[in-house]
């Protein structure tokens, strides 16, 4: 194998690497937010045929392996379509479509854990649905929700390692390429798992701080 | 205009069953790994002895926070250079052994953690001694509780497992991979094996919600 230089000189290829897989993740957390609230609530208060579509939205996408949706959306979406979407776009569906499932679960869980009074209460006021659900029932869900939406987010950070097979030079494919270029497999995955670490493991100290303090909150 | 045709792959379907077995061999031979080295990590995490706590929570933190992919690359190349050559095979059992027995480590410590001191007592004032405390009193009530997290986890596993075609084991995943560029079908090639997933996980949830339901009702009556 040929060998040109050290792991460290290609650092900058490490860091536009994880500056993509933020970016990706931010994305998808983003979108996933909008879409996995719609399908949570849909899920919590939508008359039954909504919920049965949800549901299975829902449980399709927990089920399926990361590594096949971006597969099904690079080249199946590709093919399908006739419509060439290049890596970014077809790694941003998928994990958009992924981080959805995941947080509408969520999003269902922290509804169903307010109790029964409360709504009872709201519309003994005299508030209407919708009224009742974004001043009173949202406010506390938003609490609950907070902290597993953080871990989410660190699950969808970790599956954007799977970008990688469809060619996004995210931080992972960078790895790839570096240790194509210096051949030191050992210290470049070690590198990555370290980079990886750190950032995951950051996002969840802070999210486990946020949950204390939410918990003292209430 | 692309039509879909999902006999443009039927040629495929037959080594389609070998795929899903290896897929499901993956699987259970990482959950019997990870389980036993996820209670023995948990018993550590709850031990009074802080080296040993603190290792086991180093072990949590750093596998569950380094995604499968990277981890199943360090196995399969890295060690590769040092001179330990697993097969692909392994290297995806290792790879999902250890980070499965982060999170089931933390299964069990949140099992334990419901079971009052008081059944440990109440045990040793019969006249019980510490390890029969543990088989007989203390893991079958843990064991009870922790039956739907369980659950999440063999599903977790069994999507994880799909990492195995990235380096080429011929599983489920790697049939899809195959079948979509040998017959460029690879849209069916996808929501087939998409959907095997999908059924697949759903029994496992079904199955192990039987389980938790027949527990409690054992535990109840």
């Amino acid at each position: 194998m040929f060998a040109h230089g050290n792991v460290w000189d290609y650092w900058r290829v490490f860091l536009d690497g994880a500056l993509m897989t933020l970016e990706l993740s931010a994305i998808a957390l983003l979108a996933g937010l909008v879409f996995g609230m719609i399908v949570g609530l849909a899920r919590t208060y939508g008359p039954a045929p909504i919920r049965a579509i949800c549901l299975c939205f829902t449980e399709a996408f927990r089920s399926t392996p990361p590594l096949l949706l971006f597969f099904g959306s690079y080249y199946g979406l590709s093919y399908a379509t006739g419509v060439k979407l290049s890596p970014f776009e077809a790694s941003v569906i998928a994990m958009v479509l992924e981080a959805s499932a995941f947080i509408s679960e969520v999003v269902r869980a922290a509804f169903r854990s307010i109790g029964r009074g409360q709504w009872d209460a709201a519309l003994a006021l005299g508030l209407g649905f919708w009224k009742a659900l974004l001043t009173v029932v949202a406010p506390q869900s938003v609490r609950v929700l907070i902290p597993p939406t953080i871990g989410v987010y660190v699950a969808v950070l970790k599956d954007s390692s799977f970008a990688s097979i469809v060619g996004l030079i995210e931080l992972t494919r960078a790895g790839l390429l570096v240790r194509e270029t210096v051949g030191d497999s050992l210290r470049v995955f070690l590198l990555l798992s370290l980079v990886y670490f750190v950032i995951n493991f950051s996002i969840s100290s802070a999210a486990l701080r946020l949950e204390r303090r939410f918990r003292f909150a209430a | 205009m692309y039509q879909f045709r999902l006999q443009a792959i039927t040629s495929y379907f037959s080594s389609l069953p070998i795929s899903i077995g290896t897929t499901l061999e993956i699987t259970a031979l990482a959950l019997a790994l990870s389980t036993p080295i996820g209670l023995l990590l948990a018993k550590a995490r709850l031990s009074p002895s802080w080296p040993i706590a603190s290792f086991a929570r180093a072990y949590v933190e750093l596998f569950r926070n380094i995604p499968l992919l990277v981890l199943l690359y360090v196995f399969f190349f890295g060690l590769a250079q040092i001179g330990l050559h697993l097969s692909n095979f392994w290297a995806t059992i290792a790879a999902l052994t250890t980070n499965a027995a982060a999170y089931c480590t933390e299964i069990f410590r949140s099992g334990y953690t419901t079971i009052p001191q008081g059944q440990r007592e109440a045990a040793r004032s019969l006249g019980l001694r510490g390890l029969h405390i543990e088989m007989f009193i203390v893991l079958p009530q843990v064991i009870r509780v922790i039956i739907p997290a369980y659950a999440n986890q063999c599903i977790g596993v069994l999507i994880g497992s799909s990492i195995a075609a990235v380096i080429g084991v011929p599983e489920l995943s790697d049939w899809m991979l195959a079948t979509g560029s040998g017959s460029f079908r690879y849209m069916e090639a996808f929501l087939v094996a998409a959907v095997i997933y999908i059924v697949l996980c759903q029994a496992v949830a079904i199955t192990m919600a039987a389980i938790d339901r027949r527990q409690r009702r054992l535990s109840t009556s």
